[in-house]
């Protein structure tokens, strides 16, 4: 390779001044959206589909700047699609063995390589760089993965400078198990399927680095913002969604035709192709501010409503043909809907004229290839063969994955250092979008709070989530123990059986796996056990969070998490319910102008961990960035108790007694503990409720953050209850009404680890368990029917 | 009940009926459930036996519950899932007693079918009691039992073969894969293969146990192998006759769905009193349990048919049992000797049977009897 006059092939540019109305990474002092990305990068592609042999031909010219302060003298791609080249690749070593075990074939497989890579040299040939490419993996070093391509550059590529490229790739595309490739029946889902490049960041000594990592199990995606223009030839009859505006459609020769999408201001560019689709377009939505939050942010930061404004989107549904029913696609619209009203009242317009809802295929098994993900305007939400009208599916995988236009289409952090930073974010915005949605019924759809509860057994519990009487009873082996009686402690096989039955019956999966078809029938009473319903999201976070226990802190590279679990817990449930925690924390008039100054600076951005705590100090205060810190920082728990003892009232007991004047300090008080378990140290609300001429009085005290020790004490005096009122109830961190209609019940600390202790009452009342105890028992009466059939 | 109720005999003057066609199965199940319902007696105590263990065990369940959520005021307000959750996760494990329970009611159901078939099935008049119900229960257990065992065994087998074989063979097939819709109904109509199948062993399963209850013999192989005979003779008037059930099944399951849980859901509301909801829904697994008893009528009803026909034989039961005595009328000598035996016996005529039935294929289809034929008999 001649190095002569390879100084010319670096075009100069300089970079563009910098503008308000121009991201350029997270800006603390910015105020208002920005009106467009850097655009440091610039593909243009075109790409042909051959379905037959399920195979891509591509070729691609790419522009890229240096936007940082330092030079570099090598490029780095992204080649995801060789993860699934093998089993040996570090996306398969890292998933489990039975996702390995589902390629059947080597068809099933997929690889990308690049057949030409040129940088192309101004007055001069280009200069070929694929000689020098090798494969790297800088996380695990694993001489399989192919997922990062290493590419020397012949000279410096000095700051400011910009380079264009050209390259040619050819792509065997795998079996679309994770979301990318092939489906049956001509369904292609074309995600992270052309070369990418990485992202150069600044490093030391005037050096930049790229960030680009291996294609990890449990990790996505990151790139700059930029421009994309592709051309996309498919055989004649197949239907097109992609990321970006149409502008162009027509005849490509050979029995192909092409279609032209552009697209500014984005990090990706994903498409799908399936001749059986069904193309709904809505032509121009206009989202709804919520006036709520619109006069919190007007009050607030000060904004005008003209300035609050929402623009029309495009909208274009691909229904698979077992969707293609008015009942569906209503479903569908509403969601997008909502997710567009929500996301756009509260974080800024959604910027793009475009969006493409696509419904993915099924797999042999029936299963929805493609899932739910996100892709810059462009959205994959499965839903169920037949979906049920009181589940809230495919709703609650549409806010989600709509949801993630705003938290990483547009913020784009790194997903792979911080995935939280996108799934935490959206799991709560889609929580929260939904339980304020489906709070009315809609009669039409026959979809909303009244009917979406869960099911349980033969019951599928209407009425509000008041009334949803918790998850599935796993009936506890201390009232197995105590109704066997101490015998069971005595059999020798009596623990096997018990955990062999329990891992049988773990899943109640009464048909067998690989059948989701069917699963229409877990509905019939006989069948259905407990459905989990998103009554409300925020159940379900906490319980998974919970459940999971805390192994690592949320901030943390995405693929160094103690495990799956963990991973999943951290960056979606637990940083849902941290986010839900410090909501409830600052309440609606500090959030939500908080959140909505976040994704301001953080839009076009990428914005890192750190942003987000400042913004939380910023703007809740050191109090509320400490909480921030600890629970995403940290592994710190909160637990806060409360004991109450009633000291029996002195009697006539003795001789000394007799006469004398009883101590009314002590004499039938009632002692108030107040334990902090755990490590957070926050203030709380200890509340005590008197019963006072004929109605509770409320006495609420702030056991203060200052107050470190691990224990208070309060003693209420009979005096004091003469004076008051009967105690009948003490609450720590009790039930914030005043917060309910804006984030649903409970106290400020979802995150407490247990909430079975934080409230005592005088009179017992039995109806709750009595309630639950009887859904057990329908339930059991009803699976034991279903077996009956057996019999 | 004295054992000389057991006592079997045979109907040697029966007339060898027509086997039902299509449109005649059709009602057999409904007859079948009709039958159960109209032995209340019978339905209602296999109901509180079958619900009672689940009862007792779940009093444990809900004295650790309330142990927990009793002094809690949380429990009762609108966060009180979240306790439920706490609770859930705190105490882990238990999966297992619902499990148990299936095994539990897999047996008892195993137990009572027989017992079903040998009294309310075999249409004695005047019907047994409880004593006599229980006792046919015990005595034809084991035999019920063994015929249960090949049915779990064809269980497995189906299940595995189409799992690991049969369905990744045909999804496998490119053909399938022409088009979504094609993949996706050939997916659909192997699923529902694969539950016709099963319904099938559970057919087959009913139709063997109720032969060994028929012809009074002991072999579960023996009425097996009869069995998959019978269903190489009748398997359209088989299958149709059991359709009605299983829409019963389906169809009761889903009425009761949007009907009480519309009618019932604010028991479940706020401090609600469940114990109502509770009572008001036992109709739902009453009537499972009532049509599940009826598939067990059904498939003596077709044995007894095919056996008449096959056998030259009544229409109805070949072996009969002889009426339970009255208080003041013991069972003869006769009948007491045959006691036991286990196989078919001819103790006495028909004609000197006064609780034999009438035989013809009319009135082998209502095989129940009436209060009035039996007080025209005893007249």
């Amino acid at each position: 390779m001649s190095f002569a006059g390879t100084a010319t092939c670096i075009l100069l540019y300089a970079l563009s001044s910098s503008s308000t109305l121009l991201a350029q990474g997270f800006d603390r002092v910015r105020e208002g959206l920005p009106g467009k990305s850097e655009d440091r990068v610039g593909y243009t592609m075109t790409v042909r589909l051959d379905a037959e042999n399920k195979r891509l031909v591509g070729k691609q010219e790419i522009r890229y700047r240096n936007a940082t302060q330092g030079k570099t003298r090598e490029l780095r791609f992204h080649l995801y699609l060789n993860a699934f080249r093998n089993v040996r690749s570090t996306l398969m070593r890292e998933s489990d063995a039975a996702f390995r075990r589902g390629y059947k074939s080597q068809a099933e497989f997929g690889e990308t390589r690049f057949t030409k890579l040129q940088l192309l040299v101004k007055d001069g040939d280009p200069v070929d760089l694929l000689g020098g490419l090798r494969y790297e993996a800088p996380e695990d070093g694993n001489a399989d993965d192919r997922t990062v391509a290493v590419v020397p550059l012949p000279v410096d590529f000095d700051p400011g400078t910009e380079i264009l490229l050209k390259s040619e790739f050819d792509v065997d595309l795998p079996k679309a198990y994770r979301r990318t490739g092939w489906g049956p029946g001509n369904f292609f889902m074309m995600a992270q399927w052309f070369p990418k490049l990485g992202v150069l960041q600044d490093a030391d000594a005037g050096l930049s680095s790229w960030n680009c990592h291996q294609f990890h199990a449990s990790t996505e995606f990151f790139a700059d913002f930029g421009s994309y223009d592709v051309r996309i030839e498919v055989p004649a009859g197949f239907k097109v969604g992609a990321t970006g505006k149409q502008i162009e459609e027509g005849p490509a020769g050979e029995g192909y035709v092409f279609h032209h999408f552009v697209q500014k201001d984005v990090h990706d560019f994903a498409w799908v192709a399936d001749p059986d689709y069904s193309v709904y377009v809505e032509d121009a939505y206009q989202p709804v501010l919520d006036p709520k939050v619109s006069s919190i942010l007007e009050d607030v930061l000060g904004y005008r409503t003209q300035e609050l404004a929402l623009t029309p989107v495009r909208i274009t549904y691909l229904l698979q043909p077992e969707h293609d029913r008015k009942y569906v696609l209503e479903r569908w619209k509403k969601s997008v809907h909502i997710a567009l009203d929500f996301f756009g009242s509260r974080f800024g317009r959604y910027p793009y004229e475009t969006l493409t809802v696509v419904d993915p295929t099924r797999d042999e098994d029936g299963r929805g290839l493609g899932g739910g993900m996100e892709y810059p305007t462009l959205i994959t939400c499965g839903s169920p063969r037949f979906p049920h009208p009181r589940q809230l599916s495919p709703e609650g995988v549409t806010v989600h994955e709509f949801g993630h236009q705003f938290w990483f289409a547009l913020s784009g952090n790194n997903e792979f250092e911080s995935a939280w930073l996108d799934e935490g974010f959206n799991s709560w915005s889609e929580g929260r979008a939904l339980d304020l949605a489906y709070r009315s019924y809609d009669k039409k759809l026959g979809v909303g709070a009244p009917l979406v509860t869960r099911a349980y057994g033969p019951w599928i519990f209407p009425g509000p989530p008041a009334a949803s009487l918790g998850p599935l009873p796993k009936l506890d082996k201390v009232a197995i123990r105590r109704l066997v009686g101490k015998a069971a402690a005595y059999i020798p096989w009596y623990d096997k059986l018990d955990g062999a039955l329990g891992r049988w019956n773990g899943e109640l999966r009464l048909l067998p796996k690989g059948m989701p078809e069917l699963d229409v029938l877990t509905y019939l009473p006989v069948l259905g056990n407990e459905r989990l319903m998103p009554t409300s999201a925020l159940y379900g976070d906490r319980a998974g969070f919970l459940r999971a226990g805390i192994k690592d802190p949320v901030d943390r590279f995405a693929w160094t998490y103690a495990d799956r679990p963990s991973y999943r817990s951290n960056s979606y449930s637990r940083t849902s319910t941290n986010l839900a925690t410090l909501e409830r924390f600052l309440g609606p008039k500090v959030w939500t102008p908080l959140m909505r100054r976040f994704h301001e600076r953080a839009r076009f951005a990428h914005p890192k961990p750190g942003d987000f705590y400042r913004t939380v100090e910023e703007m809740g205060g050191v109090e509320a960035g400490r909480l921030a810190r600890d629970l995403f920082l940290t592994t710190k728990s909160l637990d806060y108790s409360v004991t109450v003892k009633v000291k029996p009232p002195w009697g006539e007991k003795g001789l000394f007694d007799k006469g004398e004047k009883k101590d009314t300090e002590v004499n039938g008080a009632t002692e108030i503990t107040v334990y902090r378990k755990g490590q957070i140290v926050v203030p709380v609300t200890v509340r005590f409720v008197y019963w006072k001429d004929g109605a509770p009085v409320n006495e609420d005290v702030v056991w203060k953050a200052a107050q470190h020790a691990p224990w208070q004490r309060w003693v209420v005096s009979l005096a004091d209850q003469a004076k008051k009122g009967e105690l009948i109830q003490v609450y720590v961190d009790p039930p914030r009404t005043d917060l309910e209609p804006w984030f649903g019940p409970g106290g400020v600390y979802l995150v407490d680890q247990n909430l079975l202790n934080n409230a005592w009452q005088k009179t017992p009342n039995q109806r709750p368990a009595k309630r639950r105890a009887t859904r057990a028992l329908l339930w059991t009466q009803c699976l034991s029917n279903f077996f009956g059939v057996m019999g | 009940m004295s054992e000389s109720q057991d006592k079997p005999v045979m109907d040697e003057e029966a007339q060898v009926p027509a086997f039902p066609g299509l449109l005649q199965a059709l009602f057999l199940g409904p007859q079948a459930l009709w039958t159960v319902l109209r032995a209340p007696v019978v339905l209602l105590f296999v109901f509180f036996c079958m619900t009672l263990p689940a009862f007792l065990l779940l009093s444990g369940y809900y004295e650790n519950l309330n142990s927990v959520l009793a002094g809690n005021p949380l429990a009762n307000g609108r966060g009180g899932l979240f306790l439920l959750q706490d609770y859930d996760r705190l105490h882990p494990g238990g999966h297992e007693l619902p499990g148990l329970m299936q095994i539990v009611w897999t047996l008892m159901i195993t137990f009572f079918a027989a017992g079903l078939l040998s009294t309310v099935g075999l249409g004695r008049r005047p019907r047994p009691g409880l004593t006599g119900f229980l006792s046919e229960s015990g005595r034809l257990f084991f035999r019920s039992f063994r015929t249960l065992i090949p049915s779990l065994i064809l269980i497995l087998i189906w299940t595995g073969l189409f799992i690991v074989l049969l369905k990744p063979w045909v999804m496998g097939l490119d053909i399938v894969h022409a088009s979504n819709m094609r993949a996706h109904w050939v997916l659909f109509g192997l699923n529902v293969l694969f539950l016709f199948g099963l319904g099938k062993i559970l057919i087959l399963r009913r139709l063997a146990l109720a032969r060994l209850v028929h012809t009074g013999r002991k072999s579960a192989l023996l009425a097996w192998l009869w069995t998959l005979r019978y269903w190489m003779r009748h398997p359209f008037v088989t299958i149709t006759a059991y359709i009605p059930l299983f829409l019963l099944f389906a169809g009761g399951a889903l009425g009761a769905v949007y009907g009480l849980d519309a009618l019932l859901a604010r028991y479940f509301e706020q401090d609600s009193r469940p114990a109502y909801f509770m009572l008001a829904a036992q109709v739902f697994p009453l009537f499972y349990l009532a049509v599940n008893l009826a598939s067990f009528l059904l498939a003596r009803h077709l044995v007894a048919m095919d056996t008449a026909i096959r056998e030259g034989g009544a229409a109805e039961p070949r072996v009969v049992f002889a009426p339970e005595p009255s208080k003041t009328e013991p069972a003869t000598s006769v009948e007491k000797d045959a006691v036991g035996s286990g196989d078919v016996v001819s103790a006495k005529p028909a004609e000197a049977n006064p609780d034999v039935r009438p035989s013809s294929s009319e009135e082998a289809l209502a095989w129940e009897w009436t209060p009035e034929d039996s007080a025209k008999k005893e007249g």
